[in-house]
């Protein structure tokens, strides 16, 4: 198998600093490619780090899972961004965002059911046809525990993603800290989960910290790398064939570039014991 | 039910506290007012508060880091 790139999720408080940085302390950058749209300056700025490391598309705002359709005038913004700073993919959550006159601003559940399926499956089209890049779906943060009025939770939730990503033809993000917090909050195992999961799908890995607030672990991207979901790295290495890239998310207490750099120092070790570096 | 109006529906009870309130409290009637499947309106009553209250907070959160 392949080695894996490692990297970050670029956060504007380091634009300075990685400018000046060794091209070798990191493999390459994710950009939030929301961020990019209509903005010249920003994507300029990019693009002089992509001269650097290669960078791959993060989004959050499609909604590839509404009923109503995504909307065409986003996608093609979004295309425009991703062929101009040349990324190796353009990865989006798992999620229904607008219905009716309401926008969720987060990511509602995407119901594991036939007429969810063709929904999902017609959207991704529309984003294959217009991105043309590769689109990798990430499992979505079981928030609301949609899944735990199940019998076997995690294996309901691996299913319906693994059915997802099917109905999409699409490549898979796994964020294991999302599948780690959600396994801690359902009383479920990660393994249950992962069991379902088409591993051959699996293209980046998606790592960070979060906290307990009330009885719940939440996904904040404001810690350290949560340790069970950097060992949880080592064995989906070991699963994933095509796996080629580990970022790391950081948006609330965004530390110096240092600690950044740090932190993707444990996940080349662990990437190392599974033989992907 | 359509997709579409379990979408709308969930989203509404997602971000208005007074139709989660109602949920709760009358499920079979509001399936009957809103003609929704019973079996989806008790799912989504279902849903624990504090999930809800988790939710909303992501939200609002999201929306300062989007600076809406």
């Amino acid at each position: 198998m392949d080695g894996v790139a490692v990297g970050l999720g670029l956060r504007e408080v380091w634009l300075d600093e990685l400018e000046r940085t060794d091209r070798r302390a990191l493999d390459l950058l994710e950009v939030m490619i929301d961020d990019a749209r209509g903005c010249a300056h920003r994507r300029s700025r990019w693009r002089r780090l992509g001269a650097k490391w290669p960078l791959v598309a993060h989004g959050t705002d499609l909604g590839i899972g509404d009923a109503e359709g995504v909307d065409p005038a986003y996608v093609g913004a979004i295309a425009d961004a991703v062929a101009a700073l040349q990324c190796w993919w353009y990865s989006e959550h798992l999620a229904f965002l607008r219905a009716g006159e309401i926008d969720l601003g987060h990511f509602g559940p995407v119901f594991d059911d036939d007429e969810a399926m063709r929904a999902l499956s017609a959207n991704a089209a529309v984003v294959a046809a217009t991105v043309k890049r590769p689109l990798l779906l990430e499992n979505p943060s079981d928030i609301l525990g949609w899944g735990t009025d199940q019998v076997e939770p995690g294996r309901h939730l691996g299913r319906g993603y693994a059915r997802a990503l099917e109905a999409a033809d699409c490549g898979a993000l796994l964020d294991l800290t999302n599948l780690v917090y959600d396994a801690r909050n359902g009383g479920w195992s990660t393994e249950s989960f992962l069991a379902e999961v088409p591993m051959e799908r699996v293209v980046q890995v998606h790592l960070a910290g979060g906290r307990q607030v009330g009885e719940l672990w939440i996904d904040s991207h404001d810690r350290p790398v949560d340790s069970e979901a950097l060992a949880l790295l080592g064995e989906v290495a070991r699963r994933a064939p095509q796996l080629r890239a580990v970022t790391i998310e950081w948006d609330e207490d965004v530390p110096s570039l240092a600690v950044a750099l740090d932190q993707l120092e444990q996940v080349r070790s662990v990437l190392a014991k599974a033989g992907r570096r | 039910m359509s997709l579409a109006a379990r979408q709308a529906f969930l989203a509404r009870f997602l971000t208005d506290p007074a139709t989660e309130k109602r949920v709760r409290s009358q499920p079979e009637l509001v399936a009957a007012e809103l003609q929704l499947a019973p079996e989806f309106v008790r799912r989504v009553a279902a849903i624990a508060p504090e999930r809800v209250r988790s939710f909303r907070r992501s939200r609002v959160v999201k929306a300062e880091r989007r600076g809406d």
